[in-house]
């Protein structure tokens, strides 16, 4: 059942430009880095002579975090504005569907979505890592999968709150607010505390606090996740 | 007309069992006001059930229980015998439903709309053709819908609902918005479909004329109570017509036919009588006459549906 | 064209906007009253305006802009507004310069109040010296100015796709890059995302990067950009109007 209402999800989302997004986020991250690169490479690769993989890596990810902030609140608003847009609710929970698969299709959609970006950019990472002659015997593998999957779970969160926000408003201009405003606190998220939310993706970056930062995500995205569902399930349709 | 009659039928005429859906006490409260109150619906099988009501009496916020959609604040739902809290999904599987405006996904083509329910239905493929046919809308299954007019995404989101082969079909005021062309498709197509698949339909309306010309069963909700529900004969008989005179000096003659017992009505007009026995008119004629009250006429007035329900409802012809 | 913008300030109303408009303002106020300013060599009003300024002036300024452009056009997509504002007996020019000048006069109240916030932190701190009044004024005009490019192209954004996305992911991606491109002394000046952010940094500053370039050069990258992007955004307002 859950593997139907996915398709229908997919379906809907046909012509909103959404897999084209999923792949262009990433792309355009490392594409700025090589622009980056290209135009100052003696120098950039001067600084990182010891370690060109960590110093790529690095530069990634200070694009990355950001996009991923407004990649999960584009999606999450889009696949919940389909239905907003002309009385779509009312058909569909009208079907014979529960409202946890309506849900839950949704969600996982969002997440699947993410997931194929973040996979997306860690190919992409590596592919301009090779063509700008780094050793491949040299990429640090789990720093590259710590980068490119550590940060997605530690922004569990804010996967949730976008979710739930988009599905509760029907004004979508609200939960896209939210979501760029957001994406600019998480730029200065280093700075904050290590309990706010915001800091998680960061600190999910570094070696010692990656799996700590991981998992805290994981159980407040779950927490949050169950809130909306909640909320979802028992509110009318109108 | 007493207000209450319509709810407390006889039994010999209500007693049917088992209603294809039944609802015992519905309300809903919104902000503590009640805006639909102990509805108690009943719908056989192969019905065209007409739901009839002002705009804002609660048809919507029924049908919206009926589905689902909204949660009763109290009473209970039983659609093919079984409780809808209970078993909300078995019954959603044989229901078809389009609510108020019609839920379309405009950056879809038509089929591709289709597609989307089917796949949530798991309905096999060749239903989508089929029900393109019922609504005649092949020519354009393959057009973003949001360029289809009004009665195009009224008839696709007909299509929708059909494509899982409902025994129950809920049409929440389906030509609302239509031009007279296209009302008179969607009531053709409402008035096959009963016998050529079977199935029975709700219908709800504010225009009692649309419901006259479909419905075989009519209920009538106006400030979130039902105030009449029975066959569609019940009500035209109920139209039979009261007998006018015109006399002279309406005002003594209403008050003397009083003092003698009858059921006569005063109006700007003159005076009414019930119309039932010929010899209760002969003999009200004979005593006006009596009187010296000189009787210019007599003759029987029907009143119409539409003041049936100007009574029932209080409000225009217009429900 | 005074009616079609007290028309448009009746709609923001009740608008988000006005949740938008303090968040800025309100970093300035922490950073002017509470913020170690000792640290970074003083803590007199430039310092704790050069903080500010970065965090408003590097993202938040310019997808601020794209926000409210979004929003000043929802109103129109959400309802066939369009259709109904241009059978009104104006001329279509006047309703997209309207919609403009909405947009203008919100960015310039937000620059008000961000400088409004510094110096209400600032009194409350009890900062030494006088408030050096000419070159807050001139940094926060600079930035309004600055911004008014990227307002025409964000309208012509929000006007021409129904999406309130659509227009919110372009002023995005192309205000993202500003975190690299700020670095950079040659392309820095000629990329219109970062002149905000430039254009509020004080001249007479010891800058890194592009802030010491003249304004000679940025001035005529803003004036050149707000050119093109509204003479473009006009002439599909135009075509689409009529």
């Amino acid at each position: 059942m859950l593997a139907r209402a996915i398709a229908a999800e997919w379906l809907k989302l046909k012509r909103k430009w959404i897999l084209a997004l999923a792949v262009i986020g990433p792309l355009g991250v490392v594409l700025l880095q090589a622009v980056n690169y290209g135009l100052r490479y003696d120098y950039v690769m001067k600084q990182n002579a010891d370690d060109p993989w960590g110093g790529l890596l690095q530069a990634t990810t200070g694009l990355m975090l950001p996009a991923l902030f407004i990649g999960l609140a584009l999606v999450a608003s889009l696949s919940a504005g389909v239905e907003h847009a002309a009385g779509g609710w009312k058909q569909l929970l009208a079907l014979p569907l529960t409202r946890l698969q309506v849900f839950a299709a949704k969600t996982l959609l969002t997440l699947l979505l993410l997931l194929l970006s973040c996979t997306l950019l860690a190919v992409f990472t590596l592919a301009f890592g090779a063509v700008l002659g780094f050793s491949l015997q040299e990429l640090p593998w789990p720093d590259l999968l710590r980068q490119s999957y550590a940060p997605y779970a530690a922004a569990m969160p804010f996967v949730a709150l976008q979710i739930g926000l988009s599905l509760a408003i029907g004004n979508q201009a609200v939960p896209m607010t939210i979501g760029v405003l957001g994406m600019v606190v998480s730029l200065f998220g280093m700075l904050l505390p290590d309990w706010v939310p915001y800091n998680w993706p960061w600190l999910a970056l570094k070696a010692e606090t990656a799996l700590r930062a991981a998992a805290a995500g994981l159980g407040g995205g779950l927490l949050l996740l169950a809130a909306g569902c909640m909320h979802f399930t028992r509110k009318d349709v109108s | 007309m007493d207000m209450n009659h319509g709810i407390g039928q006889p039994l010999g005429q209500e007693g049917r069992q088992p209603w294809l859906l039944e609802t015992s006490g519905l309300t809903k409260k919104l902000g503590g006001k009640a805006v639909v109150r102990d509805v108690e619906l009943r719908i056989g099988e192969g019905d065209i059930y007409g739901f009839l009501g002002p705009n804002g009496a609660g048809k919507t916020t029924t049908i919206r229980m009926l589905l689902g959609l909204a949660k009763p604040t109290r009473g209970r739902v039983t659609v093919f015998g079984k409780d809808l809290a209970k078993n909300r999904l078995d019954i959603l599987r044989q229901v078809g439903s389009l609510v108020e405006y019609p839920s379309y996904y405009g950056h879809l083509t038509g089929r591709e709309n289709l597609e989307v329910v089917r796949r949530l239905l798991d309905a096999p493929q060749e239903r989508i053709a089929e029900a393109l046919g019922i609504v005649r809308l092949e020519k354009d299954a393959n057009r973003l819908v949001k360029g289809y007019s009004l009665g195009m995404k009224q008839r696709l989101g007909i299509a929708a609902a059909l494509l899982g082969h409902p025994r129950l079909l809920v049409l929440d005021e389906p030509t609302n918005g239509l031009d007279p062309a296209g009302i008179q498709e969607i009531r053709e197509l409402i008035k096959s479909l009963p016998q050529q698949r079977g199935v029975t339909i709700l219908l709800s309306s504010h225009l009692l004329s649309e419901v006259e010309q479909m419905a075989t069963r009519v209920g009538i909700i106006t400030s979130g109570s039902l105030v009449y529900q029975d066959r569609i004969e019940q009500l035209k008989r109920r139209t039979a017509g009261r007998i006018r005179l015109a006399v002279s000096e309406p005002e003594a003659a209403w008050k003397r036919l009083l003092e003698q017992g009858w059921e006569a009505r005063r109006d700007e007009r003159g005076l009414t009588v019930p119309g039932g026995d010929d010899r209760d008119i002969a003999a009200i004629v004979a005593e006006l006459v009596r009187e010296r009250h000189a009787v210019y006429r007599v003759e029987e007035e029907r009143s119409s549906l539409e003041s049936v329900f100007l009574e029932m409802t209080g409000t225009g012809g217009s429900l | 064209m005074r009616r079609l913008l007290s028309a448009e300030w009746l709609k923001l109303r009740r608008s988000i906007v006005w949740l938008l408009l303090p968040v800025s303002p309100l970093i300035a106020f922490a950073v002017a009253w509470k913020a170690p300013l000792e640290a970074i060599g003083g803590a007199g009003w430039m310092e704790a305006y050069i903080i500010s300024a970065n965090v408003h002036g590097l993202m938040f300024l310019p997808l601020l802009v794209g926000i409210f452009a979004a929003l000043l056009c929802r109103f129109e997509h959400a309802s066939g507004g369009w259709k109904q504002l241009l059978a009104l007996p104006v001329r279509p020019g006047a309703v997209y310069l309207s919609k403009l000048a909405a947009l203008a006069g919100l960015v310039a109240l937000l620059q008000l109040l961000l400088g409004a916030a510094l110096l209400a932190g600032g009194l409350l701190r009890g900062m030494d010296g006088g408030v050096p009044w000419a070159e807050l004024g001139r940094a926060l005009l600079g930035g309004w100015v600055a911004c008014l490019p990227l307002a025409a192209l964000q309208l012509w954004a929000s006007f021409a796709w129904s999406s309130f996305a659509a227009p919110l992911v372009l002023g995005t991606v192309f205000t993202l890059p500003n975190m690299l491109v700020v670095n950079s002394e040659r392309f820095a000046p000629w990329y219109p995302w970062a002149q905000p952010l430039l254009a509020m940094m004080p001249r007479s500053e010891e800058g890194f990067g592009a802030f010491n370039v003249p304004a000679e050069s940025l001035f005529l990258v803003i004036g050149g950009s707000f050119a093109l992007f509204l003479a473009a955004g006009w002439l599909h307002f135009r075509r689409r109007a009529v």
